[in-house]
């Protein structure tokens, strides 16, 4: 019988240029290590492969060619490729041919993705209980159980293989080419992996940094946000928020009011503006709004209409005019921080020697 | 031995903080059923996975209500004071949206998950989740449960997970030929009711050349939250009929026996042995069929006589299943949150 570096090397030939995308090809060799050593770990975790071992024989021999080195990444769904069909093969050998379980059948869906550089679909065991085959681009039955009972009994006569059962020689079969189908599945899952967790990282910025919204503008911003969502597709945050009727409170200084009313806690609408939440310099606004301050002074309207810039998407500084009169405002955010600031300077001083020595 | 599964399981409406044990719990109760594994637990057979996308809904409410409580409570001083420089409630519902009330723990989750773009970070989470598992244990070994607006969640972020779109390279998503998972289970199925960005009878969430090889939703017969707007695949070029009629693939599981008047509850699901046996099977647990159907003999001998009528009546008095879209599936669950009221009972998922 030929041996399966033989059969790979000519199945590799005969499928041409056969790769998996620049990404996985180009794998460092820690990589390859890392991937070695799970590799190692999950055909240690199924030893049922061992009950077949013609199978998990020719199972070994893909992965320590991947593993010395002498099986590049993006050869090797050509190998597994090569690995199924000669399993296909074995199976045939046993007396369990296409009529008993149509595995071969399914072959040429996964030369199909093998071809499309898409990898190699994975293998499922269907559940027990219900049938008896494997889930391979849709479940692959074994149409006879008892005959492929059979089969497998004769089979262990002649000592070919310590499965009990078809369910057990089929388990065998899945648990050989799942460890060696991982390592393809791995190629792809580690670069989605790390591509959402930035995405998850940036949603996380943009839920903590950016301005608390009103259902108002929750609801707007959601709308223009969502534009073009479509399936395969996870959207970034918003870049910019709408500011649309937003209220809070500021404390407003009018120079020109009377004695004792010069500094108000006013009502502040933002009436429309829009804010850039991911500028990082503290210094530089990152919005503005056009906005409507209320607040109760003697001689004075009611309402001004001003200009808010804001910081860090929270701290509002503006100006307001109302009868020629300008006034300035800050949010009370600004306000709590100044507090916090001022608290942990009192607790500072307090700290400090009542003299300093002389 | 075959290799340990994964499930990872996600919650409907509501608190969830309860969600993970009441799985367990119910599932623990259901293997009890089974001479073969009434002396295990669910925990040792199978590794189940939690996902709460509540935590982000959470936040952001918390975050709507402080912003907006200060400006509230200053308009409400001012009224008082004979001031009302503003009318009508402005911003009394924002500064109130983190109080613990039905709406704002229940349909506020659905508002959220359906209409703001606190979605997609929900959706991030869970693949993040399942493209761990994945990487751990290799797809196939891989299942998910959704329950209620859990299963919204469930197959829309698979669809943006699997679903190969034009202009993007790769990395940004798995192939469900050399990807696909095991089995998706949405139990209490309400995807197609709130569809949003992809039409779910055409989606990826399907098997056998979609994102999983079993794709099981479950439907009590008297859940009224279940009865607007069934998915109900049919031949479409995407569905076909020998997959729809093969139960490896497919299968509508209709549970009937009514335990507990809560039959939207996923304890109420989960314990039913028509419901747990076909998602315990595809977890690899060695159940026959009939084991099941005796584990569910055993199980509906406690049901509640009556009950089911009852339910079915009510339901149908009240045409839950002529409503569509949100509204539907929020008057379905105020309608069962009202009659078990009536019954002493709270609603809970």
């Amino acid at each position: 019988m030929q041996t399966l570096r033989a059969v790979v090397f000519s199945g590799i030939l005969a499928c041409g240029p056969l790769s998996l995308p620049a990404a996985a090809q180009a794998l460092p060799p820690e990589d390859i290590q890392e991937n070695c050593s799970r590799y190692r770990n999950d055909v240690k975790e199924r030893d049922a492969a061992q009950r077949w071992k013609r199978v998990a024989d020719l199972a070994k021999d893909v992965g320590d060619e991947y593993c010395g080195g002498s099986l590049s990444p993006d050869k090797l769904p050509v190998a597994l490729f090569e690995f199924l069909s000669e399993s296909s093969r074995e199976l045939d050998s046993l007396g369990i041919d296409e009529k008993l379980f149509p595995f071969r059948q399914q072959l040429p869906k996964a030369k199909a993705i093998v071809d499309a550089e898409r990898g190699i679909p994975n293998m499922a065991m269907l559940p027990p209980g219900q049938a008896t085959g494997v889930s391979f681009e849709g479940p692959v039955r074994v149409n006879d159980v008892p005959a492929c009972d059979r089969a497998v009994a004769a089979a262990r006569e002649t000592k070919q293989l310590a499965a009990q059962s078809c369910r057990q020689l089929l388990e065998s079969l899945q648990a050989s080419y799942e460890p060696l189908q991982l390592l393809v599945q791995r190629a792809y899952t580690k670069e989605v992996k790390q591509y959402l967790e930035g995405l998850q990282l940036r949603w996380d910025d943009f839920l903590t940094r950016s301005r608390a919204q009103t259902a108002l503008e929750l609801a707007v911003n959601s709308y223009l946000w969502r534009g073009d969502k479509t399936s395969g597709m996870f959207l970034e945050p918003p870049t910019w928020q709408l500011v649309l009727l937003h209220p809070s409170v500021v404390l407003e200084y009018v120079d020109k009011a009377i004695d004792g009313n010069r500094s108000e806690e006013g009502l502040m609408l933002e009436v429309i503006g829009a804010n850039w939440w991911r500028n990082k310099h503290w210094y530089l606004p990152t919005g503005a709004s056009y906005v409507l301050v209320y607040s109760d002074r003697a001689g004075l309207p009611d309402w001004a209409n001003g200009v808010a810039v804001y910081f860090d998407s929270k701290y509002v500084l503006g100006a307001t005019r109302r009868d020629g009169n300008t006034g300035y405002f800050i949010s009370v955010d600004l306000l709590e921080l100044y507090k916090d600031k001022k608290k942990t300077l009192d607790k500072y001083t307090r700290n400090l020697p009542k003299e300093l020595p002389k | 031995m075959p290799v340990k599964q994964t499930l990872i399981i996600v919650h409907g409406m509501g608190d969830p903080k309860d969600f993970e044990k009441e799985v367990i719990d119910s599932l623990n109760s259901g293997l009890k059923l089974y001479p073969a594994y009434k002396k295990k637990k669910i925990e040792q057979l199978v590794d189940i996975v939690y996902y709460d996308y509540d935590t982000i809904f959470n936040k952001y409410r918390k975050a709507m209500a402080d912003s907006a409580k200060p400006f509230a409570d200053r308009l409400a001083a001012l009224r008082k004071a004979g001031q009302s420089p503003i009318e009508g409630d402005f911003l009394t519902w924002e500064s109130e949206i983190d109080s613990d009330t039905f709406f704002r723990t229940h349909w506020l989750d659905v508002l959220f998950y359906c209409y703001t773009f606190l979605a997609e970070p929900a959706r991030i989470g869970l693949a993040r989740k399942i493209v761990e598992a994945v990487d751990k244990r290799g797809s196939q070994n891989v299942h998910v449960l959704g329950h209620s607006l859990g299963t919204s969640v469930v197959h829309d972020t698979l669809e943006s997970l699997y679903k190969k779109y034009e202009g993007h390279d790769r990395k940004k998503n798995l192939d469900p030929s050399t990807h696909r998972l095991g089995s998706v289970h949405l139990v209490a199925n309400v995807s197609n009711l709130l569809e949003s960005f992809c039409e779910v009878e055409k989606s990826l969430v399907r098997p056998p050349d979609g994102c999983a090889n079993a794709y099981y939703q479950y439907r009590h017969a008297v859940d009224p939250i279940t009865w607007p707007s069934p998915f109900e695949p049919i031949e479409n070029g995407f569905w076909t009929s020998a997959i729809i009629a093969d139960d490896l693939q497919y299968r509508v599981v209709r549970p009937s026996a009514v335990l507990d008047l809560n039959t939207h509850a996923i304890t109420h699901y989960l314990r039913d042995p028509v419901c747990h046996g076909p998602l315990l099977q595809t977890l690899n647990l060695e159940l026959t069929n009939d084991d099941i159907k005796s584990a569910a003999q055993t199980y509906s001998a406690d049901s509640l006589q009556g009950k089911a009528e009852l339910l079915r009546d009510r339901w149908k008095e009240l045409e839950v299943d002529r409503l569509e879209g949100i509204p539907a599936l929020i008057q379905a669950a105020q309608a069962l949150r009202d009659m078990l009221a009536n019954f002493g009972k709270t609603f809970k998922e």
